[in-house]
């Protein structure tokens, strides 16, 4: 095996698309303006489910993109083929990167998602049952395929370094961003498109998570019976479970010196990654396990607790998922933790499972940028955590240099990543 | 920028560089130190492996499902563990766990971890990643619960945990401690050994000390094999006149020149891999040596492969283990048995180890058709046995097609002295990945 080349790792462009918006100006916006981008389901009928509201992605037109034709849409029917597709163009559009024929080789991808492609595992079983074998589309397994969305991308810009997916549920966007970084920092590649992509919006999906007690289903007096976008509240008191969104996000990562060779603008480093696994059960979040995987992502940004400026919670809204992660924080960051900012995407978005990382990581580092913390909304005081700054009262200027962004899946796998501006 | 702690650790992310290599001229040795299988040729990797040298075939006539009104009649089914035999099944988890994906992941770990002697407790466990995935995962419990929903009921609480792929490996690092990063790479036809891939690079930027690879696929459901079918990937040949009619076996046949598409398969495997210095001071067994990986993608087509990016994607291979192609003692080929899939497959070889090249080319595929996102496990577990006893497995069923040229082993296994092996695998999406072994005393 050749020697690690050890490369510096930088964030050179990206792109999201999210409940309150497609594209990174609509979703920035919105979000300092502290709106919620959860409504009532649109994509199928809710009739009485437990579970009626999402996050939708409200205006992605894929007509606006001359590659995405009819054609193309009709055979790429999982929906996240589509919009993998739009994103991996628009991020490199926003890092101003074409990729030359030279450099091909050595650019790659690791996207991935929770729950692929089961839009069109669904679309197409109705079409069995209703029209038998001929109704099957030739495209149905090449749509479920969670390595597909990239490859599609790879004919449509271009690269051809390494592709893969990675899978993690709720935390595979950070995942993917910590494989890239890998990828190049070993030398395997000069640059990546790392992101995860979901459309998870499916009756059964829906009705699973429902069953399962995971998401937020208002009932009796709740806040949010008449008022769905009161529904997302990650850290607070009355937290009682996340609300499923849309969503998706690509972002630009390249060595130090191809982006320099290639005039790409340095956002911010990708100085820590970290991941763990609970190896405890298979929903229940492990405190030892999310405390191990923060102290080894500040270890490997070789960084000191306290020279953390801002923490870009996961916030899964459970109530036993934001309890361990505010002790696991505790456990890191001692008393220390009152004074960093908390802030929770996933009030505003709601939680799109294998998107979620990716788009937080996007929104941390162009608050980074922007000098700029959007808000943690919805939020009421858990006693538990009275102490902390969730950034509750709206978004707030704020220069910072440091973030770290957490990320927690199903089935214990934990993901941490420090960017430095 | 703060400095490296008191001891620089070159691994780190954002260690910088000073020289090119950081002193150190070579990456980490990463060994595998056991494995374990469940086929269609045998449940366990030596059943497997000994089957194989019968050159016997696990294609039959489909009988854990209907095939009446869908296209696809033969496959290859999985020969079924006991599962009373493994305390951590109860009968309450195999309830919830209804996606064969996670039981048969569970066997595979569970065994190949008590081989390789490797104790996981309080001391390692952290040092220690889990990365067994799945190309297809447990699509069957989305469409239970699609049926449930279509028949009025609610679907299983456990639908969407049984769905979500990186819970393959959740349950795995569960039953066996493993606390070390977790999650599952997917490359289609290629997962197995992006798994490995994935491995290797965990190992060596010093993250673990030892990981578990591999992937399973329990494929065999009507609407994956109908659409496989109309997508003219797969064998579905009724016509009389075919040679299978008479032995469903014969439907399997890379690299003939009557080939027809792959055959569906279920399978898992599991491979233990360690960092050579962990696995020695560990006394662990050393099954042989990851000595190259190489990754890319075709950016042509979705499903067709494409000859320049394969052909680099093994030179790639060849450069990361720092070998030459004439030290290549014999190709495990990825074998799509598609018309176009093994015509440039060959052509990529070709290109490789040149048009007059003699380096024996088989295909596992033959004996044990298409287990999906396993294959690549299977195979790479196949290579290692046959360097460490000699033998290069055939090719069966083939029947010459007048375009290739290379010696694809036929019919029967043949005694060789392998030092270097290359395994190729090709997944849809253009993700390829190529790994090269190396026998364990060489």
């Amino acid at each position: 095996m050749r020697a690690p080349e050890n490369h510096r790792v930088f964030v050179v462009g990206y792109a999201v698309s999210t409940a309150l918006g497609h594209g990174l100006k609509r979703t920035w916006e919105r979000a300092l303006k502290g709106e919620s981008g959860i409504r009532r389901i649109t994509r199928f009928d809710p009739k009485e489910y437990k579970v009626c509201t999402a996050g939708e992605i409200p205006d992605f037109d894929p007509s606006s993109y001359p590659f995405l034709t009819r054609r193309e849409l009709r055979n790429w029917h999982a929906g996240f083929v589509p919009l993998t597709m739009a994103l991996c163009h628009d991020a490199l559009a926003d890092a101003g990167f074409e990729i030359k024929e030279a450099d091909a080789g050595r650019v790659g991808a690791v996207i991935g998602s929770a729950i692929n492609g089961c839009d069109a595992f669904e679309s197409n079983l109705k079409a069995l049952e209703a029209g038998g074998a001929n109704k099957v589309s030739p495209y149905l397994l090449p749509n479920v395929c969670a390595n597909l969305p990239a490859g599609k991308a790879s004919m449509l810009v271009g690269f051809k370094g390494p592709l893969f997916a990675v899978e993690s549920a709720c935390a595979t966007g950070n995942h993917c961003i910590a494989e890239s970084a890998r990828i190049i920092q070993r030398g395997d590649a000069d640059a990546m498109l790392a992101g995860g992509i979901e459309l998870p919006l499916l009756e059964a999906i829906n009705c699973g998570f429902g069953n399962m007690n995971a998401t937020f289903s208002a009932r009796g007096g709740d806040r949010a019976v008449d008022r769905p976008e009161l529904g997302s509240r990650p850290y607070s008191v009355d937290r009682k479970g996340f609300v499923l969104a849309e969503g998706g996000a690509v972002l630009v990562l390249a060595s130090e010196g191809f982006a320099l060779r290639n005039g790409l603008g340095l956002r911010a480093e990708v100085l820590g990654t970290a991941m763990t696994s609970d190896a405890h059960h298979f929903t229940q979040p492990n405190e030892d396990a999310v405390t191990r995987c923060i102290s080894l992502c500040l270890r490997d940004a070789g960084i000191d607790a306290a020279e953390v400026d801002v923490i870009n919670g996961h916030g899964t809204s459970t109530v036993s998922g934001d309890s361990v992660e505010v002790h696991s924080l505790r456990n890191v960051f001692g008393e220390g933790l009152a004074r960093i900012p908390i802030v929770s995407n996933k009030s505003q978005l709601g939680h799109s499972l294998g998107a979620a990382a990716a788009i937080e990581a996007v929104l941390a580092v162009e608050g980074m940028k922007r000098g700029m913390l959007s808000p943690t909304i919805n939020y009421i005081e858990d006693p538990e955590s009275a102490d902390l700054d969730f950034v509750s009262e709206g978004a707030r200027p704020f220069e910072h240099r440091i973030v770290l962004s957490n990320s927690f899946g199903f089935g214990g796998t934990n993901c941490c990543v420090v960017f430095r501006k | 920028m703060k400095e490296a702690g008191p001891v620089p650790d070159p691994y780190r992310m954002n260690f910088s560089p000073t020289s090119p290599d950081n002193g150190i001229s070579r990456g980490k040795a990463v060994v595998i130190v056991s494995h374990d299988c469940i086929t269609p040729l045998g449940d366990g990797s030596d059943a497997t492996f000994r089957n194989a040298l019968e050159s016997r075939s696990g294609i039959r006539r489909l009988t854990c499902i209907d095939t009446d009104g869908i296209p696809v009649k033969f496959g290859g089914e999985a020969v079924r563990p006991d599962l009373s035999h493994y305390p951590f099944l109860s009968a309450r988890e195999l309830k919830n766990w209804f996606s064969p994906v996670i039981p048969h992941a569970l066997i595979v770990v569970h065994r190949a971890l008590r081989k390789s002697g490797l104790i996981i407790d309080e001391s390692n466990r952290e040092r220690i990643g889990m990365l067994v995935s799945s190309a297809i995962g447990g699509v069957g419990a989305v469409l239970a619960a699609h049926d449930a929903m279509a028949a009025g009921r609610l679907p299983h609480p456990f639908s969407n945990p049984n769905t979500c792929l990186n819970m393959i490996g959740g349950k795995a690092a569960i039953m066996s401690g493993a606390g070390g990063p977790i999650y599952s790479p997917v490359a289609a036809c290629a997962t197995g050994a992006v798994s490995v891939a994935c491995g290797v690079s965990m190992i060596q930027s010093g993250r673990v000390d030892a990981a578990v690879c591999g992937a399973v696929d329990f494929p065999l459901h009507p609407t994956i094999l109908t659409g496989f079918a109309t997508m003219n990937g797969v064998f579905q040949s009724d016509d009389p006149r075919d040679r299978s009619q008479s032995a469903p076996a014969l439907s399997c046949r890379p690299f003939s020149e009557d080939r027809k598409g792959f055959l569906v398969s279920e399978g898992a495997a599991a491979l233990i891999l360690a960092s050579e210095s962990y696995a020695r001071a560990k006394g662990l067994p050393v099954e042989g040596y990851v000595a190259g990986i190489g990754m890319n993608s075709d950016a042509h087509h979705f499903v067709v492969p494409f000859q320049e990016t394969i052909t680099r994607c093994m030179q790639i291979a060849l450069d990361d283990a720092g070998i030459e192609p004439g030290d290549v003692d014999y190709v495990n080929a990825h074998a799509a048995s598609t018309r176009v899939g093994d015509a440039v497959e060959v052509r990529a070889l070709e290109d490789v180890f040149g048009r007059e090249a003699r380096v024996p080319v088989s295909s596992n595929k033959s004996q044990l058709g298409h287990t999906m996102g396993a294959s690549s496990a299977i195979e790479i577990i196949l290579c290692l046995m046959g360097m460490k006893e000699g033998w290069i497995l055939p090719t069966i069923n083939l029947l010459p097609d007048p375009e290739f040229a290379l010696d694809f082993v036929p019919h029967k296994p043949r005694r060789a002295d392998l030092r270097y092996v290359l395994s190729n695998s090709f997944g849809f999406g253009g993700c390829n990945c190529c790994v090269i072994l190396r026998r364990a005393d060489c």
